[in-house]
C-alpha cells in the first residue's frame, strides 16, 4: 500500500479510461490511430487488475529527489499494458497480481496486491 | 542506386574536452580530409543531438560549414536522438547513391559536459514519451524495465550482464580515442552505484564529449557501404508488444541485409549500441546474429570476445569509448572502417570483410543498421 503524496487525493481502483481498437489493441495513452491496424481508436474502459510484467526502482531521479521511486509495467486483464508508479518499500515481483489506480494528478499508481 | 564508398575518417578522443563543438568537429574533419586526401565536397551533413540546449547554439549546420571553411556547400543537420550519427550517415549515403553528390563530408559531434550530470540526464529524458516521463521514467529506468524482463524470460543474471561491461572495457584499453582505457572486473561492476535496479553505474555508458567525421564518395575506395536500414517504434514503451526486443532494430536489420544481399552469419564483427549493457545482448539478437536468448549464451560462452566466433564491440563500444550522443552512430562506422583498413590500435582488433553497426535512437524509437564491406 502506498500513502498519498501531499496535495494528492488517493483514488481506489476503478475501471481505467483507455482507448481501444476494433482489432483488439488497446492503450491508456491518448492516441488517434491504432498502431497495429491504423484504424481509429475509441474511448473505452478496462479492468484495473493485472499482473506485474517488469519493474525497477530508481535510485537516481530526474527531479533530484533523494528517496528511491518505483516504476513498473502491468499487463492488465484486458490485454493492455500500462506503466505505473509504486512505493519501493512494498516489494514487487514479476507476476504479482495488482490493481492500478489513477491519482487526481493523472499519475497511475499500484494500489494494492490481491490477497 | 549508385554504389557508395567511405574514402576517409577522423575521430577525436572522447571524454571531457575543453574545446567548443566547432573546434572538436574541425579536429575530426581535418583528420578525415587528410585521410581522404581531398577537400572538395558537394554537401556537408552535420549531426548533433541537442546543441540547442547543451550549448545554447542553434543553426548548427550553417555554423559548422562556415567554421570548416566549406561555405558555400549546401548543408543540413540531421537529428534522430541518440542514433543521429547513423541517420546522418544514411542521409548522406542517399545523396551520393542518388548520383546528386559525388563526395560529401559527414560530421557529427556532441559536447555534453558543460551541464551537470543531473541536467544532462534531464535533457536526455526529453526523448521519452510524455506520459512515461510524468511517471518518473528516465532512459536508465526504461532500460532497466527491459533488462528485468529479459532476465525473467531468459535467465540472465546481474553477474552475466556485468560481463558486457568487463569485455568492452578490456577491448577499449589501447583504443586511443576511448573515453575509458582501463580494465574493470565483474565485482567493480556489481559494487558500483545502483542507478535504476538492476542497472548500476557501470552498466551505463558515460556522458562524453566527442566528434567524428567521414568522407563518402561515389568513387571506389577501401570500404563500401553495402546496406542501410532504418525503422521506428512506438515512443511509449508500454504501448509496445515486446518489452525485451526492439522492433525498430529488427526491421532496420532486415532492410539492411536485404540491400546488402548477405546473411547475418556472414558478418565478421558488429558494433552494437551498448548505451546500457543489456542493450548489447538485446541488440545482438535483434539484428539477427543470435536467436532470442542466444545473445546471453554467446556472451557467457565467450563468443562475443574479440577472439570469439562473433566479436562485438571490439572498439570498446559506447561503454568504454564513450557516448557523445549525436556522434556515436558515426563513431561505430568509423571504428569498423579502421579495422577494415588495418589501422585500429585496440588491444584486439579484428580484420573483418563484413562489418555491421546498430544504432539506437531514444529508447529504440528510431534505429539504424549499417553494413560495410572491405574492398581488400
Amino acid at each position: 500500500m502506498r500513502t498519498a503524496e501531499a496535495g494528492e487525493a488517493f483514488v481506489a481502483p476503478a475501471p481505467l479510461d483507455v482507448f481501444k481498437c476494433a482489432c483488439g489493441y488497446g492503450t491508456a495513452l491518448p492516441r488517434v490511430y491504432c498502431p497495429r491496424c491504423r484504424d481509429l481508436l475509441r474511448a473505452s474502459t478496462s479492468s484495473p487488475w493485472g499482473a506485474v510484467l517488469t519493474w525497477t526502482i530508481l535510485h537516481v531521479r530526474p527531479d533530484g529527489a533523494r528517496e528511491p521511486s518505483g516504476l513498473c509495467v502491468v499487463g492488465l486483464e484486458s490485454g493492455i499494458n500500462v506503466m505505473a508508479k509504486f512505493d519501493p518499500r512494498s516489494k514487487l515481483a514479476v507476476g504479482d497480481r495488482v490493481a492500478v489506480a489513477l491519482a487526481t494528478d493523472g499519475v497511475r499508481w499500484i494500489s494494492r496486491s490481491a490477497p | 542506386m549508385n554504389r557508395v564508398w567511405i574514402e576517409g575518417i577522423g575521430i577525436t578522443k572522447f571524454g571531457k574536452r575543453p574545446e567548443s563543438l566547432s573546434e572538436l568537429i574541425l579536429e575530426a574533419a581535418r583528420a578525415a580530409i587528410q585521410d581522404a586526401e581531398c577537400d572538395e565536397f558537394d554537401a556537408v551533413y552535420v549531426g548533433a543531438m541537442n546543441p540547442d540546449e547543451f550549448l545554447d547554439v542553434s543553426n548548427i549546420a550553417s555554423v559548422i560549414t562556415d567554421y570548416l571553411g566549406l561555405v558555400p556547400a549546401p548543408t543540413m543537420r540531421v537529428e534522430t536522438a541518440s542514433s543521429t550519427g547513423a541517420a546522418l550517415f544514411a542521409a548522406a549515403f542517399h545523396a551520393v547513391a542518388s548520383g546528386d553528390c559525388g563526395r560529401v563530408l559527414i560530421v557529427a559531434g556532441e559536447i555534453m559536459t558543460r551541464v551537470s550530470t543531473i541536467e544532462a540526464t534531464e535533457l536526455m529524458s526529453q526523448v521519452i514519451d510524455a506520459d512515461e516521463r510524468r511517471h518518473g521514467a528516465t532512459m536508465t529506468a526504461l532500460a532497466a524495465l527491459a533488462t528485468r524482463r529479459y532476465m525473467v524470460e531468459y535467465g540472465l543474471t546481474e553477474e552475466e550482464l556485468a560481463l558486457v561491461a568487463v569485455k568492452n572495457h578490456d577491448n577499449g584499453t589501447g583504443n586511443p580515442y576511448a573515453h575509458f582505457q582501463k580494465s574493470i572486473s565483474v565485482s567493480d561492476v556489481l559494487s558500483s552505484r545502483m542507478i535504476a535496479d538492476p542497472l548500476k553505474l557501470y552498466d551505463c555508458s558515460p556522458i562524453s564529449d566527442g566528434a567524428v567525421a567521414v568522407v563518402l564518395t561515389g568513387t571506389p575506395g577501401p570500404v563500401e557501404v553495402i546496406g542501410i536500414g532504418q525503422a521506428t517504434d512506438l515512443v511509449a514503451v508500454q504501448m509496445r508488444s515486446s518489452l525485451t526486443h526492439f522492433n525498430s532494430t529488427r526491421l532496420a536489420a532486415e532492410k539492411a541485409f536485404k540491400m546488402a544481399k548477405i546473411r547475418p552469419a556472414e558478418i565478421d564483427t558488429a558494433e552494437i549500441h551498448d548505451a546500457f549493457t543489456s542493450f548489447e545482448i538485446i541488440g545482438s539478437e535483434d539484428v539477427g546474429l543470435f536467436p532470442p536468448g542466444g545473445g546471453r549464451i554467446a556472451l557467457i560462452e565467450g563468443e562475443t570476445q574479440p577472439r570469439g566466433r562473433m566479436p562485438i564491440n571490439t572498439s570498446g563500444g559506447l561503454k568504454a569509448r564513450g557516448h557523445p550522443v549525436g556522434a556515436s552512430g558515426l563513431a561505430q562506422i568509423a571504428e569498423i572502417t579502421l579495422q577494415m583498413t588495418g589501422r585500429a590500435e585496440y588491444r584486439h582488433p579484428v580484420s573483418p570483410r563484413y562489418g555491421l553497426t546498430q544504432s539506437v535512437g531514444g529508447l529504440a524509437t528510431n534505429n539504424l543498421v549499417t553494413i560495410l564491406r572491405s574492398s581488400f
